[in-house]
């Protein structure tokens, strides 16, 4: 039973598999890349890629992943030495990738004189002293995002709507509690939460890191962000605690929410899925607050690891991707999601021509990525740890369901951000 | 000089060799790195240097670690002891059940056998804030307002709790029947003339009879209640607020998607020593039975 | 009296019964729901009233799905196969054979199951690498044997151990060797035992998550749990009818061969626990 057939077969099976599993012949350039909200964008980027590997003599292959689970994936290249040829990295998380990523000085530099400079948000994000160590690529920001029927019922034009401060919006929150329509931003250990809280916790002066990576979260102004926050989630629905980032999205989607912060993917959405009232969810501006108005974005760039095989195609296929046309393609495929990073690109004309859009793109606010320490601050490898492990979403979260007073929150987030400096410095 | 004594030994050893190569290759080396990591400040992209117990140090120091210890130990003792009461009684049922224990038995043993990387998903739809059909069903049975299940953290620890009751009862309950089926009959015909009634008869005659059924089934539940991952990965990632993060988590999320290695490391040893204690008493165990 | 209580044994155990199959049944119903009612607060969510294959298309045509499945399948019977082996001929050598350094070994087997996926997650992708199998699903079918063999041992030893010694002595003196005790005598004993190593090996390898996760990115490798969580759990949207449907659908193969092989699965786990 168990004999030389038996064991015949098992050979065979293990040779089987080896040649199934995925042996490929020839050059492959390899992306591993966020799976975008917009499911067309990844067509259109494929497309591209195929049509440049198609130029070059060369495969081309790309990789869509979660985009939480990207850090893990980076990560784990990292450590085995081997993996794709070019990343997307959210953020300024090229902060704690710098010693496994290529300087792309000179590519940026080339991309700059075709396309005009980068803004400053792209700056701050890949310029580490004086290297850049990714190609900033486009960005995707939180303004307010709401039904335009349901603030209309309360009284709010869409004038009103893009000029609005943290008191009008704190009153525009308990009319709309009362309609039954409520705002909603999410208050939980997830992406669009870090996106969501931290213009309202700038616009009060508040901030995790100051000048000179100085903890600054104890403060008065941090203070009164929480409050705020606190006045404003008695109009918010209890479950925000426990919102993931599709949260917010079938907060709207239901029909039931009326506000919340996310990049035109409800709109692009609903506008795709045929949804009735899609021409009803318009942007805004975010609120403005004592200390200036602020907007969060999620950037992107694109990293060339050291693990890399194929370095010079891997350079000029982001060079081919950073060409006007093709970045134009991709900000059409997305419904105008991608925002540009590049001066030369900020006259594409959809965001003009669509109403909905025109408070998305161009950004009024001053704009900062995602995880960003402080408006005084500058990204350190602390800042992005507090960014993924999501300290001031949970901050913010302990103080609205009164685990903690205001102070209590603050002790604890400046507890974590003293550990996150520590294991900075033991490097 | 021999190398082994007989022909018994060499052939046991030939026959541990696929099995060997797996153990110290794939397991021993590894872990043995794994252990090395945290005692180092490695993190990714850069393999650190040695630091010693640093990475511990600052690890008890941590108010988050010591939620999550605190999480993990509510977790695992709520789960098992609930796995237990209610396992228990549906055995009994189920051996009383005559006609269609055999069909109960089968359909039961579904939630272990379907892999939680996949119920889970159904558990969360179930819980979805907006949409969760068990909200509905309470609100029209006449509450004001759902159950804030993923969103409020002591809610949260309790829907995590319950997705691994759903799934780990039917382990104990199928094991316990087979203890249950196993105890000689004549025992309880003894009783019974005797005079001995219900539940005089469950303590004095059952439940000793079971308790080797009863303490394997708790050790080998506990190790696998303790490390713990999808459930709580699938359902809330270790949120609201890390209320339900629990050692194996948090080990991912500091480790892997933070790219801090050596603490990641660090975390999941605190798993190691809970889990030698716990296997040293059901390997006594084992050791008792394979000894004849 | 006693209809009382029969009538309570049987209220009892529907209730079992719809606590154990609901979320399998919530699966079903979401995944034949059109899209207007899945996201209508208001409706009836019991009630489906246009039920539509929308979902299931979408997944099929649409999605990797048929790919990940196919690799799963890969995946599970080949680790489970490398898993058999293995622990066929160690457990056999632990628990039958007498030699010196057995109780290290069995020692070593059990200490080896202890250690957790979490900890062993950044090393093995080292060695992974270093072999030159990243990405490649031959990744997956290495690694799953670490935490399927050392179970699968022990509870073949346990199994084993039951059997008398004697059948080996007579066969030993006839002159057989120990492989043929093992594959002739051993064996055949043992079926329900291996039929339920065999189960939990490849439900255990189907349902896994984060090492598939962390060492395949291309999506004509991954595995159904980490293809159906990246694909169908898209940044801000997720597309829970076809998300319900892959669960289920996924799900049908470790249900279809289960209910095939219930009573050796049942009798094989409990093998290990009644034993004593």
């Amino acid at each position: 039973m168990f004999g030389r057939k038996f064991w015949l077969v098992i050979v065979l099976a293990l040779c089987l598999v080896l040649g199934i599993s995925g042996f490929v012949w020839g050059q492959e350039v390899t992306l591993l890349l966020n799976s975008h909200f917009v499911k067309t964008h990844e067509t259109e980027l494929t497309r591209q890629a195929e049509e440049w590997a198609a130029s070059r003599g060369v495969k081309v292959r790309l990789d869509f992943i979660t985009d939480w689970d990207l850090e893990a994936k980076v990560t784990s290249e990292a450590q085995a030495g081997a993996g794709h040829d070019i990343v997307a990295l959210r953020d300024f998380v090229a902060y704690i990738y710098q010693d496994i990523l290529w300087d792309v000085t000179e590519v940026v530099k080339d991309i700059q004189t075709d396309n005009g400079m980068v803004t400053n948000v792209a700056k701050i994000s890949d310029l580490i002293g004086d290297r850049w160590m990714a190609i900033p690529w486009y960005h995707q920001s939180f303004p307010l995002v709401y039904r335009k029927d349901y603030v209309e019922a309360v009284g709010y034009s869409i004038e009103a709507m893009n000029d609005l401060n943290t008191d009008t919006f704190l009153e525009l929150a308990q009319k709309l509690h009362e309609l039954g329509h409520p705002v909603g931003f999410p208050i939980s250990m997830c992406p669009d939460s870090n996106l969501s809280l931290a213009p309202f916790l700038w616009g009060f002066g508040g901030s995790l890191f100051g000048k000179d990576n100085a903890i600054t979260v104890v403060s008065d102004k941090t203070a009164k962000a929480l409050n705020y926050m606190v006045e404003l989630s008695k109009y918010m629905p209890p479950e925000v605690t426990g919102w993931d980032n599709s949260g917010n999205n079938l907060f709207i989607f239901s029909g039931v929410g009326a506000v919340t912060a996310n990049p035109p993917s409800v709109y692009a959405t609903a506008l795709q899925q045929g949804l009735d009232f899609a021409q009803e969810i318009y942007h805004a501006p975010f609120p403005s607050g004592p200390e200036g108005r602020f907007r969060c974005t999620g950037m992107w760039s694109l990293g060339i690891p050291k693990y890399a095989k194929n370095k010079d195609l891997a350079i000029d296929l982001v060079k081919y991707l950073m060409k006007r046309e093709n970045f134009e393609s991709l900000v059409i495929a997305s419904e105008g999601y991608n925002q540009p990073v590049y001066e030369g690109y900020q006259d594409i004309s959809i965001w003009r021509e669509t109403p909905t859009l025109n408070a998305y793109e161009p950004v009024v606010e001053t704009l900062f990525p995602a995880g960003w320490p402080g408006p005084e601050a500058s990204p350190s490898r602390a800042a992005v740890r507090a960014q993924l492990l999501y300290t001031m979403p949970v901050m913010f979260g302990k103080a609205v369901t009164g685990e903690e007073t205001i102070d209590g929150a603050m002790k604890w987030a400046e507890a974590e951000l003293k550990r996150f400096m520590a294991e900075e410095e033991n490097k | 000089m021999k190398l082994f004594k007989n022909e018994e030994e060499k052939q046991a050893y030939i026959f541990l060799i696929p099995a060997a190569i797996i153990l110290l290759l794939l397991i021993g080396y590894p872990f043995i790195y794994g252990v090395f990591l945290s005692f180092t400040n490695a993190r990714v992209g850069s393999s650190g240097t040695w630091v010693g117990l640093t990475n511990f140090y600052r690890l008890l120091k941590s108010s988050v670690f010591h939620q999550v210890l605190y999480n993990s130990l509510v977790f695992t003792a709520a789960s098992i002891v609930l796995k237990f009461i209610i396992g228990l009684p549906v055995a009994i049922l189920i051996e009383k059940l005559g006609r269609f224990s055999k069909f109960v038995r089968g359909t039961i043993l579904l939630p272990w056998v379907v892999p939680t990387s996949l119920s889970a998903l159904a558990w969360w739809w179930m819980f979805n804030p907006n949409f969760s059909v068990l909200n509905w069903i309470i609100k029209n049975i006449g509450f004001q307002a759902g159950v804030p299940w993923l969103s409020d953290p002591k809610v949260a620890m309790f829907s995590v709790i319950l997705v691994n009751v759903w799934r780990g009862i039917p382990f104990f309950a199928i094991s316990l029947l087979a203890g249950l089926v196993a105890i000689d009959k004549e025992f309880y015909e003894a009783a019974d003339t005797e005079g001995a009634k219900g539940w005089q008869k469950f303590i004095y005659i059952t439940l000793p009879l079971l308790k080797p059924v009863i303490a394997v089934v708790l050790l080998f539940s506990t190790l696998m209640t303790i490390s713990e991952f999808n459930i709580i990965y699938i359902l809330t990632g270790g949120g609201p607020m890390y209320g339900t993060h629990l050692l194996a988590t948090l080990a991912y999320q500091e480790g892997i998607a933070t790219g801090d290695i050596s603490r990641g490391a660090a975390i999941s040893i605190f798993l190691f020593p809970v889990l030698l204690v716990a296997s040293y008493f059901q390997l006594r165990i084992v050791r008792q039975g394979v000894q004849r | 009296m006693k209809k009382n209580s029969i009538n309570f044994k049987n209220f009892l155990i529907v209730l079992i019964l719809v606590w154990t199959l609901f979320p399998f049944y919530w699966m079903l119903v979401t995944s034949i729901k059109p899209n207007s009612e899945l996201y209508n607060p208001q409706a009836n969510p019991f009630l489906v009233q246009n039920p539509t294959s929308e979902h299931f298309r979408y997944l099929l045509g649409k999605t990797g799905f048929s790919t990940w499945f196919k690799n799963s399948l890969i995946v599970s019977l080949t680790a489970t196969l490398i898993t058999l082996v293995s622990s066929l001929l160690a457990a056999y050598s632990l628990s039958r054979l007498r030699f010196r350094g057995s109780s290290f070994w069995g020692m070593l087997v059990f200490i080896a199951y202890l250690v957790p996926p979490t900890l062993l997650f950044i090393p093995l992708s080292q060695v992974v690498s270093s072999l030159g199998l990243g990405d490649t699903l031959f990744a997956l079918i290495l690694t799953y044997p670490t935490f399927l063999v050392p179970f699968c041992t022990w509870m073949l030893m346990s199994y084993f151990s039951s059997i008398p010694f004697e059948l080996e002595e007579s066969a030993l003196m006839d002159g057989a060797s120990r492989f043929q005790i093992l594959s002739r005598i051993i064996l055949p004993l043992s079926l329900p035992a291996v039929v339920t190593v065999t189960l939990f090996s490849f439900t255990l390898s189907w349902g896994e998550m984060i090492y598939a996760l962390s060492f395949i990115s291309a999506s004509f490798n991954k595995t159904l749990p980490v293809g159906i969580r990246s694909e169908l759990v898209r940044g801000d949207v997720f597309y829970w009818g076809p998300l319900m449907g892959a669960a289920l659908l996924a799900s049908v193969p470790v249900i279809v061969i289960y209910s095939f092989l219930t009573d050796y699965y049942i009798s094989g786990l409990t093998a290990g626990s009644v034993k004593y």
